[in-house]
């Protein structure tokens, strides 16, 4: 890495840097770095110096007086935490709860039988699992061949690797300690992959458990 | 027939009154109105009330409430078209190239010890300017760190994005809104005006900023 890239880095982790966020490690790097390169110990100052200018200027609104009292009476239907008061009955009927469950009894080993495929569509849609298939990319600038390793980071702080599905739809890997070992297989960059594993289809992550060479385009 | 607690309201009321002041300036810092940011609040207090048994005793509240808040108002924004719809996502990117350039180039930050001095002088309205401009994920990051002070774990849970996505989002944030706070400075005199003038973005267009792409070529 030349020295320009290492300043550009550097700058890029001195927010995370003063806010204390970095790892141990990352944040000796910086502290190194800035020690010796007046640039960035200029713009170390100049974060230092924004961050306190804001936290000073950008102080929090009164709410307008007697805001909460006039939500309140909103809060109190009769049906409470727990739902509107359309599904309330649902919630509080045993006698629809063992309904339901009694048809689901009779259902799903019915559909077992005669429709082993969507029973185990059902099935994993119910737990949430399916796969994910695509190329590893980074999730921030959509760089094809990145790597994968357990801080998330793929080629650049910030960055991330991720999962580009056909018709260019961007997953997340969630990070986590079921993940990570998949985060650590850095053969993977470049290639066409499938992920299995928990997809969070509303905000894109996928919560991967297993990883492997996939056929796709 | 199930009851309320009585201790549910209670409890929900005090915690709700104690965090009016950063949901409702969350609120005002997202739609620049206060008359829809009482509406933004108080659909956020309904949601949080009708979920509040999902709620998990002991964890960080206001995070809690930010995530519903931000789901909240995209759901506005996505049904009322509120924000504008179109502007260049490059600018952003040459905005922040230039302001980190300058200094690079020159191994030395903007001007001879000016940041203390140009962000001090700048004034509150110029401060909530250059807040508005920034895209509201970006906007709402930063004021997650910068305002309320919140640990990027905590930031990460309440808009359900990884840490990673924290910092590049709060490192770009901040890089926007120093690049417009020193336009601002220049316009005023108060730093050099001859220094190289960074190109601070105007807008942002939403829909590919959701999508995290670069113009489609």
């Amino acid at each position: 890495m030349n020295e320009r890239d290492r300043c550009r880095e550097t700058r890029e982790l001195l927010a995370a840097f003063h806010d204390d966020e970095l790892p141990c490690e990352l944040s000796r790097a910086v502290q190194t770095h800035i020690d010796r390169c007046g640039g960035c110990r200029g713009f170390s100052e100049m974060e230092r110096s924004f961050t306190a200018v804001m936290r000073s200027r950008l102080g929090t609104l009164e709410a307008p007086q007697g805001m909460y009292d006039r939500i309140a009476p909103l809060l109190g239907g009769p049906e409470g935490p727990g739902g509107p008061a359309g599904w309330s009955w649902l919630r509080r009927s045993t006698l629809g709860l063992a309904a339901v469950a009694a048809s689901l009894l009779v259902a799903a080993p019915a559909l077992r039988v005669y429709a082993p495929a969507t029973y185990g569509s059902v099935a994993r849609w119910v737990a949430g699992e399916g796969r994910l298939s695509g190329v590893l990319v980074c999730v921030e600038c959509d760089q094809e061949g990145v790597s994968l390793d357990a801080q998330r980071r793929c080629h650049a702080p910030g960055h991330q690797t991720g999962v580009r599905c056909p018709g260019k739809v961007r997953w997340h890997l969630v990070a986590n300690e079921t993940t990570l070992p998949v985060m650590r297989d850095r053969d993977r960059r470049g290639e066409h992959v499938v992920l299995e594993g928990r997809l969070l289809s509303d905000i894109r992550y996928v919560d991967a458990r297993a990883i492997r060479p996939g056929g796709g385009t | 027939m199930a009851e309320i607690r009585p201790g549910i309201r209670g409890t929900f009321e005090q915690l709700a009154r104690s965090h009016m002041r950063p949901l409702y300036t969350m609120a005002v810092r997202l739609t620049h109105n206060p008359q829809e940011a009482e509406d933004l609040v108080q659909e956020t207090l309904l949601r949080a009330y009708r979920f509040f048994d999902k709620y998990e005793q002991g964890s960080n509240f206001k995070a809690w409430l930010f995530k519903i808040l931000k789901n909240s108002f995209i759901n506005r924004y996505r049904k009322g078209q509120q924000q504008p719809e179109t502007v260049d996502f490059g600018a952003i990117e040459d905005g922040l190239e230039s302001l980190v350039d300058v200094s690079a180039q020159g191994g030395q930050p903007p001007s001879p010890d000016p940041e203390k001095s140009f962000f001090d002088g700048v004034v509150d309205s110029e401060i909530e300017d250059a807040l508005a401009g920034l895209p509201p994920e970006y906007r709402m990051v930063f004021l997650m760190a910068v305002q309320e002070e919140m640990s990027y774990k905590e930031i990460a849970a309440a808009l359900s994005i990884p840490i990673g996505t924290v910092m590049s989002r709060l490192h770009r944030a901040r890089r926007l809104m120093q690049a417009r706070l020193l336009e601002y400075a220049r316009r005023r005199g108060l730093v050099d005006p001859t220094a190289e003038p960074s190109r601070p973005p105007d807008v942002v267009d939403i829909g590919r900023f959701r999508r995290k792409g670069r113009p489609s070529s």
